[in-house]
């Protein structure tokens, strides 16, 4: 199975919603498995004003937020992952749009190497047990979060035409 | 994504008649090294094979009734342009012991780079400021029409690679069923 690290097309996409003065809203801290419940059921958050804001279906930056497209299929999957509403608006052209936050389960033991992009490949089936139960999770690696989902969830999202993603393989071992 | 839309309807038949353009020259490309193509996906096969063959011998697999030949919407968005090949038996998904390598045919998409370019010049002829995100979505639209012709193509691969003695070494349950379609989604027979 093929996994990838799921971030924001932050170069095609240039302009996804960006999130300001968000600093003080929510204590990111509290973005972790362990204290999901800490976190508020509905966030609004304020985004950059402007009238070609491309609403995609994932915002990577300060945390991940998701569209109703991705968290829909990510349930799909039924792997445990809780879901905050956070609303984000843009005041100044009266347009808003609802995300989610997800909140996943992490590991700091798996190490994570970007794959080499080449013709043909073989398919790694010596993944960590802990990896292989899941479909979308978190690696945390010196101090930065990866959101990781393996090819079943990538190809669900993408064909139902989830727009933004950037997909970079990558190899996970312990 | 209006204006997507309308720039799709523009493009569209400049993009056919290019397509089919190149996949002429795809055709004679294919036909003149055709030996080269099949040897190249039959070592990408054979790699398969042996681990089938392994897994068949300790009795960790049985006999394989399915090739699977799935496009990948992964692949098309990071530009691999990779398929996804896999060996199994008849419980085909959920098969544990199923084996499944990546191969990207270069010969059917050396035009790509080209293509993409001629895409956006043809766009820039109507169309002022095209931003990078529309671009990128008419090149995924547009080039799913691989995906289609890539069917062809390993219609003739397969054929070649059953009659390899290399493919003849796998217990294979009655005659084996090529299917070809989405990843894990709707998957048509085709040989």
């Amino acid at each position: 199975m093929k996994y990838f690290e799921l971030t924001l097309n932050s170069v095609i996409y240039k302009n996804a919603p960006s999130l300001i003065n968000w600093y003080g809203i929510q204590d990111v801290r509290l973005i972790k498995w362990d204290s999901y419940h800490k976190l508020k059921n509905r966030n609004i958050y304020t985004i950059e004003s402007s009238t070609e804001t491309v609403f995609t279906d994932i915002i990577s930056f300060p945390f991940l937020l998701v569209s109703s497209k991705v968290k829909d299929t990510i349930q799909m999957y039924g792997d445990k992952v809780v879901f905050k509403e956070t609303i984000l608006l843009d005041a100044k052209n009266q347009t808003d749009k609802v995300y989610y936050l997800p909140v996943m389960q992490e590991n700091s033991k798996i190490k994570l190497a970007y794959a080499m992009k080449t013709k043909n490949s073989v398919c790694n089936k010596n993944v960590p047990e802990w990896v292989n139960e899941r479909n979308i999770f978190w690696i945390s690696e010196k101090g930065k979060r990866h959101t990781i989902i393996n090819l079943d969830l990538a190809e669900s999202l993408l064909r139902r035409k989830a727009i933004g993603l950037q997909l970079k393989e990558v190899h996970l071992t312990i | 994504m209006d204006r997507i839309d309308e720039m799709k309807d523009y493009l569209t038949p400049i993009w056919n008649e290019r397509f089919s353009e190149d996949q002429k020259k795809i055709e004679d490309y294919f036909n003149t090294h055709k030996k080269v193509i099949s040897l190249e996906f039959k070592a990408i096969i054979h790699n398969i094979v042996s681990q089938v063959c392994s897994l068949q011998e300790v009795g960790e697999q049985c006999e394989i009734t399915y090739l699977v030949i799935s496009y990948l919407y992964s692949s098309l968005l990071n530009k691999g342009y990779q398929f996804e090949i896999t060996l199994c038996n008849e419980s085909l998904y959920i098969d544990k012991n199923s084996i499944t390598t990546y191969w990207c045919p270069e010969f059917l998409y050396q035009y790509t780079v080209e293509e993409e370019l001629y895409l956006q010049k043809e766009l820039q002829k109507k169309y002022i400021r095209i931003k990078p995100y529309e671009l990128e979505s008419l090149r995924q639209d547009l080039f799913l029409q691989y995906w289609d012709i890539a069917k062809s193509y390993f219609q003739i691969l397969v054929k070649q690679l059953k009659e390899s003695a290399e493919f003849k070494k796998v217990k294979i349950n009655g005659e084996l069923r090529v299917l070809y379609g989405e990843h894990m989604g709707e998957l048509k027979e085709f040989i």
